[in-house]
């Protein structure tokens, strides 16, 4: 694994072997799978790392519960959604699958901010280190 | 035996996160270094604990690091009282830095038998951390697992360009 930092999201995360970083504006960070050297594509496997907004004192659960409604889209199928811990921080993480590919996305309240986590790829193959790789953030203020 | 829970921690002076048992204390010395100290403290108010220091190479280039680590078990066993060697490793963080970790036994005059983890870190040619673990020997099956986790957790940041 590879870990990354991005001051503009404040996420420190640990991606698979490959993982390039491709880029960053004032609220989000993008990485993308490079294992094969090839041109990055739509079929490229990529990781974005948002920052949403901040969030009032108290919603966090309603409004990672709102994205996270989001991601199940009426034109995805959905897999799988499931609540969980990202550094100590409530996530909620939807699998599902759109036009051939797969999204892992999740939505987290990272001590007041709403984040938003989304990995896509051509095939099911990643959605274990998608998982191992949103359970390896930290959160990081600097 | 109880299941430790953990914790993230960074130290921005250093530009360092990783993880510790939660409830360890911590305990800022400079904007060099700091400490984490198991609580509560052992028999005799003992505490195991691991320092982080933050130095720069004496040289440029990873070359140096290795002639350094290669020399650091001499060094350490012609320095120290009743010293054993326990074993010596090399790996490398998911950021990049090249670990060299020594796990050694000392006896020193007048203090207690421990158990130590001495690791360097050397993120480049400009930034190298000095990361040193000591626990009661007594303690060494417990404490080492845990100054192993914490080595291996640590993540190097990059500063703010």
């Amino acid at each position: 694994m590879i870990a990354f930092y991005s001051y503009a999201t404040g996420v420190s995360i640990e991606l698979p072997v490959g993982f390039e970083f491709n880029g960053e504006d004032e609220v989000c960070a993008t990485y993308v799978d490079r294992a094969d050297d090839g041109p990055v594509t739509a079929a490229t496997p990529v990781v974005r790392i948002r920052v949403v907004g901040e969030i009032e004192d108290g919603g966090g659960r309603d409004v990672v519960r709102d994205l996270a409604d989001g991601f199940a889209a009426a034109d995805h199928q959905t897999l799988s959604r499931r609540d969980r811990e990202i550094d100590e921080c409530h996530a909620v993480t939807v699998v599902s699958e759109q036009a051939g590919r797969v999204l892992h996305q999740t939505a987290v309240d990272a001590d007041g901010r709403l984040l938003s986590i989304i990995a896509a790829a051509p095939s099911q193959d990643l959605l274990p280190s998608f998982d191992a790789a949103i359970d390896s953030i930290r959160f990081i203020a600097l | 035996m109880s299941e430790v829970k953990w914790t993230s921690l960074v130290n921005a002076d250093l530009l360092l996160s990783l993880r510790v048992p939660l409830g360890w204390e911590v305990q800022v010395v400079d904007e060099l270094r700091f400490r984490v100290f198991r609580d509560p403290a052992d028999a005799g108010d003992y505490q195991a604990s691991v320092g982080f220091v933050l130095g720069e190479p004496e040289e440029p280039g990873a070359d140096w690091f290795r002639r350094f680590c290669r020399a650091v078990p001499d060094e350490l066993a012609s320095s120290a009282e009743e010293y054993e060697l326990i074993d010596t490793e090399e790996f490398v963080l998911s950021t990049g830095a090249k670990v060299f970790a020594v796990r050694a036994r000392q006896h020193a005059t007048g203090a207690p038998a421990t158990s130590q983890s001495l690791a360097y870190v050397w993120a480049n040619s400009y930034r190298m951390y000095v990361v040193d673990a000591s626990t009661l020997r007594e303690h060494e099956r417990r404490d080492f697992p845990l100054f192993d986790q914490i080595l291996r957790s640590i993540r190097v940041l990059p500063p703010r360009t």
